[in-house]
């Protein structure tokens, strides 16, 4: 009889733990999602939606708020004005802190979930590559959103080394990492960067020249690259990474590789090239230069485009005909419009509108379609103009000067070009018009922060003109309240 | 110990060992079983047992409301809005007080012999088939319900056929149903336009509109001298007859016991017109024993039929003007009330007259089978299998020709109609194996209990709808041209599993002193992973006074005792997708547009050591008897730790908060009961009074401010009604207290009007807590009387001293003059500094009053009848408030008379 009982109970007792693992149908699990391929790309493209939230590059980080710190629009309201003043101790600023720092942790704990997942998944993926184009792209924008991060929320480097702040999030869950400090969190970044520039080297679709029959559901398309964190996005990070640390060799080595797709791949198969003048149709915001790009929901940025610059008629800043002076330059010519009623204010109401479509993607049932305006995370102007900064750094300024003149001949402006040819171009002058370049070529892309910042500059020209003092400590966000751990 | 019950097979030693020990520990189990020993007769807890006779002479045919009778301590939730609805199941049911926070609701765990089964099968149960009822309250017994125990539980035991020879009984109740309407007073036609014509509503600055209106208002006039004056309230109302029949053929001998049951009640109508439930059913039980062997089987099928009445709901009844006549003078329905004009109303005889219809067909199996061997004299094994399948299957159908569809544009006339299926579907199984040893001495008994359940749940549902009906009399899903876009199919599965262990003791000495302890051990599927079992102690001492030396000669003296119980129970409370992660698909915001590239993101931050709330329970009882004087008291002290709360997280983990533990409510009170024998047995006449009632307190004594914050700022986006906000969480205040948005503090000099065009736009913390609704005492009353053959029992209750908010009166004054009101309009009272509607709630009513007449073997034998009995039952006649409030706003309440007979041949 004893042996009977402990039997039953043994048996009963002892069985399948899968037993009390019912989930409930209705609800996706964790486990449920993650047992099927297209789980990943699913996971993958939250994460990428996430990015154009609001909160996030949809509109803060985007044409909003950045742009007002960097002195580009003329404020209409208390919050504009509060930012192009730097107080960001107001409620709704320390709102919209509060959001950017959880909104990009949130994309960041979505990042380490798929890879707990996709690291120790036994599925054997239908496609050669696909898994390692997908961790890859991961692991990239780890490291790419921590960079953000670390470019808004800690002093540059140069300015206060030792600072820390930010945790670096390589698990999910409820449990924070500690604050580390500038180099350590720069170190974690580079190392994250290089794993996938390795896991998508060659594997990346975009080095393989091929027709869209190869197209395929379920796979990732070549054509839609560039809505993807890919190699060459990877590569031109690193570049912007390294320009930050002012390590200028790695910073050019990088930009250069990136070039690699237009200076090798066939012109037919270029996902990613330089728009001349006059060859752009409808893309006015020149998406065709993006090397990453986030794509905007079909209400997204041009909506809030259409809010700022046809509901709010924001200007642009009295210095916008020194930032262009020339009328050719076809960036001043297709992103702004002249006010209505008005003989000299501009509003940048072109370079994100409705009408600015990317045409000619194919879909997958071969049918042409428009997709919406993006939002550039990383382009070929600035690259270009980070191989000819750390060259003009490195004292090699005639190679430098190239790399400034292809940008400017795509632009239908040669301010460099004369110089160079009549050999007075200066390293000095150079830098000048790098700088001048900065200013042009990112209007509404909310990078121009970052290049003062990274710059150290202590004197910006406000929006109506005047010049000001920067105090280094205004070029930082505070950590909003529960950043780091629960008070 | 709690560790090696759900240890690997790694350690199969310590199993071993484990079971040894137990074997030689001596102690007593407690179940509802064990309690036909003469030991547990004596015991005295915070139960209350009710005997199936007790809950008959309540109430003839409705069990549900015969347990809400006689237990005060229980309560449901939204109990004034459903009346006599004879299909409403119970949402929110709590037994002493509330065990969580105010947005969530449960109830008690409800057992049918020895098993676990759902409200709705109590609700439909017959009560002819009760035999024992025990209300679970105490502390002690509480705890091997685990992490169900935490709400209380209701055990019903069934009657088991005893040996003889074959029998026949049956029983019949015919009841009459009419509704209560005795709190609803409404203007008449006269009347109401007079108060229209007050309010300016037939005054215009345009001249257009004010020809129109007078108009109107001429049309009006005219209709009421022609006599026109409809009581709306009477139009969804029937004196609704129902009957009900059982018969059960029963016997056996020493080896075989046999009992077939039939049921019908097949016009179980409602006082609204076409709501029913008809319940046709059937049981089959069978015991066999042989020895120390006994095997039974139960087997019981139900098949319903319900519909929900086609007059939507009552209240609406009460707003239609009386200057409306539903038809012409020919009898040709009007498509709506009042038709273009400013209070245009949809008819209901219209309605009504339409195919529209709301259905549930539903099929019930249950089978219970138990096995039990008694060996070496003191040990017994038992063990129970048990099978519940449920089944239902609900049809909406609403006419295209309806009002609802009539406002709509000529475009939309494509979706005109609705025809919803929804399925709802129960699986349950459970296991239960039961090991127990007895042992008495001279001078002392032992008892020991070990058990073991395994309990499997399966719950889903699933709903469609399609539209684009073109005739109203197309009453069927094939005839709907597409799925209806407004509202996705959509569906939902549940899984429940759980293992338990449960262990008891129990060791009396000289039947004067007893200990008890109870312990259980639950896994369950619902729990967080990284928290998966939970483990609950109780135990209680009983001092039988009036079995020590200085008392045992007081002859007067039946009963003293003193009985402490302490123990914890738990419950759940988080659905699986606070501990584990879910992901939901961005449909309808793909990544990019037109290209199928669907994103799947996280919901939220999960908790995987998210905690089950635990309540720890304590009470002390005193039950004296003497001299047919029962008096029994008891103070309870309940405390509910671990409640599911929100906490913050760090930002850097992605997210703002996520689902965690804290808070605490605690319930406490005093219960008495007292019953008296004035007359006893003297010439044939028995008189008996009793009372009891329950005065009980609720509050919530810690909530987390995070969450509290959260949770009060998210009621404020529930509001609703202008003035009661939803129940916020306030550390101090009760989870039933009332809040109200203080508008009438201000301005005393603003006019009716004035007062009622203020923005309410009141944020929570301004919000003012005015009383409870919890009364301070809350009982029942009522004597017995019995002469020979006859018998009279009447039942009252009372509740003093709660709080209610009387929207009556808060819709009147501030309610929009178009439509009909309440008769106090016209009073024109004016509401005092502080008032607020809340008002005192004293209440009682003759709940039953029974006269029956029990026929003598000797006048049933020559009716060929072994046993025969007739009542008379009033149930619900009179009611008394302080409040001045309508009841029965979606459904009345219902007086019934109903006339019952019991046969046995």
């Amino acid at each position: 009889m004893n042996k009977s009982i402990y039997l039953f109970l043994v048996l009963i007792l002892s069985s399948c733990n899968d037993w009390f693992d019912a989930q409930p149908q209705g609800n996706i699990g964790e486990e449920q999602l993650f047992s099927d391929e297209t789980a990943f790309l699913n996971a993958l493209a939250g994460i990428y939606t996430q990015l154009r939230e609001n909160t996030l590059y949809g509109e803060q980080l985007s044409v909003s708020s950045l742009e007002f710190m960097a002195q580009n629009f003329v404020p209409d309201d208390e919050i504009s004005k509060s930012l192009t003043a730097y107080d960001y101790s107001t409620p709704e600023n320390q709102k919209m802190i509060h959001d950017i720092w959880r909104d990009m942790y949130n994309a960041i704990a979505a990042c380490n979930k798929t890879l707990e997942h996709i690291i120790a998944t036994e599925i054997v993926f239908n496609f050669t590559g696909q898994r390692e184009i997908i961790t890859g792209e991961l692991y990239a924008l780890r490291g790419a959103l921590h960079f953000e991060l670390l470019r808004m929320f800690h002093p540059h480097p140069s300015v206060a080394p030792s600072f820390k702040g930010m945790p670096y999030m390589t698990t999910f869950g409820s449990e924070t990492g500690p604050a580390l400090s500038t180099g350590e969190l720069l170190e974690y970044i580079i190392r994250d960067l290089k794993h996938a520039a390795k896991l998508l080297y060659k594997t990346d679709p975009l080095f393989s020249a091929y027709n869209n029959s190869d197209e395929q559901p379920g796979k990732l398309s070549r054509k839609l690259r560039t809505f993807h964190m890919n190699y060459y996005a990877v590569t031109a990070e690193l570049a912007r990474i390294y320009l930050y640390k002012k390590e200028y060799q790695q910073a050019y080595n990088y930009a250069d590789t990136t070039f690699h797709h237009i200076r090798q791949m066939n012109p037919s198969y270029q996902v990613f090239y330089y728009f001349g003048p006059g060859k752009y149709n409808s893309d006015k915001s020149f998406s065709r230069e993006h090397i990453f790009g986030i794509a905007s929901g079909p209400t997204g940025l041009t909506q809030v485009a259409e809010n700022m610059f046809g509901e709010r008629q924001i200007e642009t800043c009295q210095s916008f005909k020194i930032i262009y002076p020339s009328a050719k330059d076809t960036r001043y010519r297709d992103w702004f419009q002249l006010k209505a009623n008005t003989t000299d204010r501009f509003i940048l109401s072109e370079k994100f509108s409705r009408e600015s479509l990317l045409s000619g993607y194919t879909s997958t049932t071969s049918e042409t379609k428009e997709l919406p305006v993006r939002i550039p995370f990383i382009k070929l102007g600035e690259v270009a103009l980070i191989a000819a900064e750390a060259l003009n750094e490195l004292n090699r300024t005639n190679e430098a000067a190239e790399w400034v003149i292809e940008l400017q001949n795509n632009r239908d402006i040669d301010f460099i070009k004369d110089l160079k040819n009549t050999g007075t171009l200066t390293k000095a002058r150079l830098a000048e018009e790098i700088r001048a370049e900065y200013h042009r070529e990112f209007y509404g892309e909310g990078q121009l922060f970052f290049f003062h910042k990274r710059m150290n500059d202590t004197q910006l020209i406000r929006y109506d003109g005047k010049q000001f003092d920067m105090p280094a400590t205004k070029y930082t966000l505070p950590i909003p309240a529960n950043g780091l751990s629960v008070n | 110990m709690k560790k090696t019950i759900t240890n690997r097979t790694h350690h199969p030693q310590y199993i071993q060992l484990f079971l040894a020990v137990l074997f030689l520990v001596l102690s007593a189990g407690q179940s509802l079983q064990a309690q036909q020993n003469e030991q547990s007769r004596q015991e005295v807890s915070a139960d209350r047992i009710f005997s199936g006779e007790d809950l008959r002479q309540i109430n003839p045919v409705n069990l549900w409301e015969a347990i809400k009778q006689l237990e005060p301590s229980l309560s449901e939730s939204d109990e004034e809005s459903y009346g006599s609805d004879p299909n409403h199941i119970p949402d929110g049911i709590n037994l002493r007080g509330s065990h969580h926070w105010p947005s969530q609701s449960a109830q008690p765990v409800f057992i049918l012999d020895n098993a676990i089964v759902d409200a709705r099968r109590i609700r439909d149960l017959n009560i002819n088939e009760v035999a024992e009822l025990a209300i679970r309250k105490d502390a002690a017994t509480l705890t091997p319900y685990g992490l169900r125990g935490s709400n209380g539980a209701i055990e019903i035991r069934t009657i088991r056929p005893t040996s003889g020879p074959i029998r026949l009984s049956y029983s019949f109740d015919g009841s009459f149903k009419r509704a209560d309407l005795s709190s609803w007073n409404l203007l008449n036609a006269t009347e109401k336009l007079e108060l229209e014509k007050e309010h300016g509503l037939y005054q215009s600055q345009e001249p257009e509109t004010q020809q129109q209106l007078q108009q109107w208002l001429r049309e009006r006039e005219n209709a009421i001298a022609g006599g026109i004056n409809t009581n709306w309230l009477k139009v969804p109302l029937q004196t609704a007859f129902s009957h009900r029949h059982k018969i059960d053929v029963y016997g056996g001998d020493e080896f075989i016991r046999y009992k077939f049951t039939l049921r019908a009640a097949p016009g179980a109508k409602g006082v609204m017109k076409k709501s029913k439930r008809d319940i046709y059913g059937g049981d089959a039980y069978l015991e066999y024993r042989y020895r120390s062997f006994t095997l039974s089987n139960c087997i019981s099928i139900d098949k319903i039929h319900a519909q929900a009445s086609p007059y939507g709901s009552f209240s609406y009844y009460s707003m239609l003007n009386p200057y409306f006549a539903g038809q012409d003078a020919e009898g040709l329905l009007y498509n709506s009330l009042g038709e273009n004009s400013f209070n245009e109303q949809a008819n209901p005889l219209f309605e009504t007259s339409l195919s529209s219809f709301s259905k549930q067909e539903s099929i019930h199996l249950y089978n219970n089978f138990t096995a039990g061997y008694s060996f070496l004299n003191h040990f017994r094994l038992n063990g129970r299998f048990i099978f519940i399948r449920d089944h239902a299957q609900n049809d909406f159908y609403l006419s295209p020709e309806s009002y609802v569809f009539s406002k709509s544009s000529s475009n939309e006339n494509k979706n005109a109609g609705v025809y919803e299926i929804t399925h709802n579907n129960r699986l349950t199984l459970e296991g239960q194996a039961n090991l127990s040893y007895n042992q008495s001495y001279i001078r002392s008994e032992f008892g020991a209990n070990i058990g073991l359940n395994v309990f499997q749940g399966k719950y889903d549902y699933d709903t469609y709808a399609g539209t684009g009906i073109p005739i109203d009399r197309m009453s069927f899903i094939s005839f709907a041209t597409s799925y209806d876009t407004s509202q996705k199919p959509d569906a939902q599965e549940d899984h429940d599993r759980m293992l338990s262990g449960i262990l008891s003791a129990r060791y009396n000495f000289d039947k004067r002193y007893e200990v008890r302890l109870q312990m259980r051990v639950d896994k369950s599927s619902l729990l967080a992973p990284e928290k998966c079992r939970a483990g609950f102690y109780g135990g209680s001492v009983a001092w039988n006074i009036h079995r020590e030396k200085f008392l045992k000669d007081k002859r007067s003296i039946n009963r003293l005792t003193l009985q402490a119980a302490i123990g914890s129970s738990g419950d759940i409370g988080f659905t699986s997708s606070a501990h584990t992660l879910t992901y939901s698909y961005n449909i309808g915001n793909e990544y990019i547009y037109n290209y199928y590239l669907l994103g799947a993101k996280i919901n939220s931050l999960n908790n995987p050591s998210l905690k089950w709330s635990t309540t720890q329970n304590k009470n002390i009882t005193l039950q004296a008897e003497t001299h047919g004087v029962i008096l029994g008291i008891q103070y309870y002290d309940n405390t509910t730790r671990n409640l599911p709360v929100i906490v913050p997280a760090a930002l850097a983990t992605g997210f703002d908060h996520m689902p965690g533990n804290g808070g605490r409510i605690r319930n406490n009170g005093i219960e008495y009961s007292l019953s008296v024998k004035i007359l006893g047995q003297k010439d044939g006449f028995r008189l008996n009074v009793f009372t009891n009632g329950v005065h009980h307190q609720n509050k919530i004594t810690a909530v987390p401010a995070y969450f509290a914050n959260l949770y009060n700022q998210n009621a404020g986006k529930q509001q609703s009604d202008k003035i009661l906000y939803p129940t916020l969480l306030r550390q101090g205040e009760s989870v039933n207290t009332l809040y109200i948005v203080p508008i009438y503090t201000a301005d005393k000099t603003l006019s009716v009007n004035q007062k009622k065009s203020r923005n309410y736009e009141d944020s929570w913390q301004n919000v003012i807590a005015a009383g409870t609704t919890t009364p301070k005492l809350k009982g029942t009353f009522g004597f017995q009387f019995s002469y020979k053959q006859w018998h009279l029992n009447t039942h009252f209750y009372y509740s003093t001293g709660g709080k209610i908010y009387n929207s009556t009166l808060a819709n009147t004054l501030l309610g929009n003059p178009a439509y009909n009101m309440d008769r106090r309009i016209l009073s024109q009272p004016d509401i005092k500094q502080g008032h607020f509607f809340v008002e005192k709630r004293n209440e009682t009513g003759l709940g039953t009053v029974r006269a029956g007449y029990e026929f003598t073997p000797e006048t049933a034998a020559k009716l060929h009848m072994q046993q025969c009995s007739i009542y008379l039952s009033g149930n619900q006649l009179f009611h008394y408030c302080s409040a001045n409030y309508q009841r029965g706003l979606l459904y009345p309440f219902a007086r019934t008379i109903t006339v019952s007979l019991r046969a046995t041949f």
